[in-house]
């Protein structure tokens, strides 16, 4: 068996042979009048033409230009990397722990009101949370915030359970200026 | 006395050979560039022409290749032949210079009707004749340029296939290979047209192949 389908077979080439010699034919017996004539000047015409004394010193004027230049070029960045390498640079370092700082809207509730009417316009609109603590939004969407832990921030407010009353949580909030509990 | 003087200079030309052309072309000797060209001119254009099929393309295509020959003459080695070198830059010229998909100046046998030369024969089977080349020519068109190309040389410009080899810079099992694909696809091709009969049963009957092929003068 054949995988790539039936061979040709000697029958059938010589019958292909004389079909494709008989329709060659016309082709085979085709003249074209070109003359060599034509080759000549073609050859001429895309030859190049001899360069006088005069064009050669201005290309070579030019090609010497090129070259300072490129070489000056080079050289002011080469020195210009060296001394940004030597010289003394100052890095304007991040502040510890400001990266995981971010900033956040805080919902309006009671405490943030009292907060607001006791300190009037210089309280900050937003607070400077710790963003691993800020409930992701699919979790506390459309829900008060429950725990904002304030980095040396004003108002923290927690949970505390009461020594003498464990079943019921009281909510208390805590300023650090201790003016209300 | 002029015709005399120059018919036995062109005979002279004729019989030397590619290298010694070359090494007179070498020297400044235009006339034997000139036989170089008048030799090969006829065959680059039949290259040109069945793969651009547009004949001032492969006009254009006779004069790059030789002025490209000219350029190069000095680097050329006479021991090879030229002629494999000439066609082989036909063939990247007229690739260069193929249609472009959906633009078909004319086909192949368009191209060589008009040049068509008068025969013998009843119109009927002149017409029949002509409807058979068209077919194949037809068919040879559709083949891929691989195939297509060692078809064309083999031929229309009888090049042998270590020819070829050269020409198209493959191994000569390669030039086999697709020439017999390029045959198997053209039996396909043709088997599906209904004037032609490709099939040897048909096309020998109970004579028997021998008998045929020396009908056809090919034994």
């Amino acid at each position: 068996m054949n995988l790539f389908g039936r061979g040709v077979r000697l029958e059938e080439q010589v019958v292909l042979d004389r079909l494709l010699d008989d329709a060659f034919a016309p082709g085979r017996s085709r003249r074209v009048p070109i003359s060599a004539a034509r080759v000549r000047a073609r050859v001429a015409w895309q030859r190049e033409a001899p360069e006088s004394r005069g064009w050669r010193a201005v290309a070579w004027l030019g090609r010497l230009g090129e070259t300072s230049l490129a070489v000056g070029m080079t050289a002011l960045l080469f020195a210009g990397s060296l001394g940004g390498v030597g010289g003394q640079t100052d890095f304007v370092q991040p502040e510890r722990g400001s990266e995981d700082v971010v900033r956040v809207a805080v919902p309006l509730d009671d405490s943030r009101l009292v907060r607001l009417l006791r300190l009037g316009l210089a309280a900050p609109g937003t607070d400077d949370v710790d963003a691993a603590t800020v409930p992701t939004r699919e979790a506390d969407e459309g829900e008060p915030v429950i725990t904002v832990r304030e980095r040396g921030g004003l108002l923290r407010r927690t949970t505390v359970p009461t020594p003498g009353d464990d079943d019921e949580p009281v909510n208390t909030v805590r300023e650090r200026g201790g003016l209300l509990r | 006395m002029t015709r005399r003087r120059a018919a036995p200079a062109a005979d002279a030309f004729e019989e030397r050979t590619d290298r010694e052309l070359v090494v007179a072309a070498r020297t400044g000797d235009m006339p034997a560039f000139d036989a170089l060209f008048y030799r090969y001119r006829d065959g680059i254009f039949r290259l040109g022409l069945s793969i651009t099929k547009d004949p001032s393309h492969a006009e254009e295509i006779v004069v790059d290749t030789f002025a490209r020959a000219y350029r190069a003459i000095d680097r050329l080695e006479p021991d090879e032949s030229l002629r494999p070198w000439l066609y082989r830059v036909a063939v990247n010229l007229s690739y260069n210079r193929q249609p472009r998909k959906g633009i078909t100046f004319s086909s192949l046998d368009d191209a060589l009707a008009d040049v068509m030369t008068p025969e013998e024969g009843s119109p009927p089977i002149l017409a029949e004749r002509a409807e058979q080349r068209a077919a194949v020519l037809e068919c040879v068109d559709r083949l891929g340029d691989k195939h297509k190309v060692v078809v064309v040389l083999h031929y229309l410009n009888g090049l042998n296939l270590a020819e070829i080899a050269l020409v198209v810079g493959c191994p000569v099992g390669t030039v086999k290979s697709r020439l017999h694909y390029a045959l198997r696809n053209l039996r396909t091709h043709l088997s599906a047209h209904p004037g032609l009969s490709v099939e040897p049963t048909v096309a020998l009957g109970a004579t028997g192949s021998m008998e045929l092929m020396r009908s056809q003068g090919q034994v």
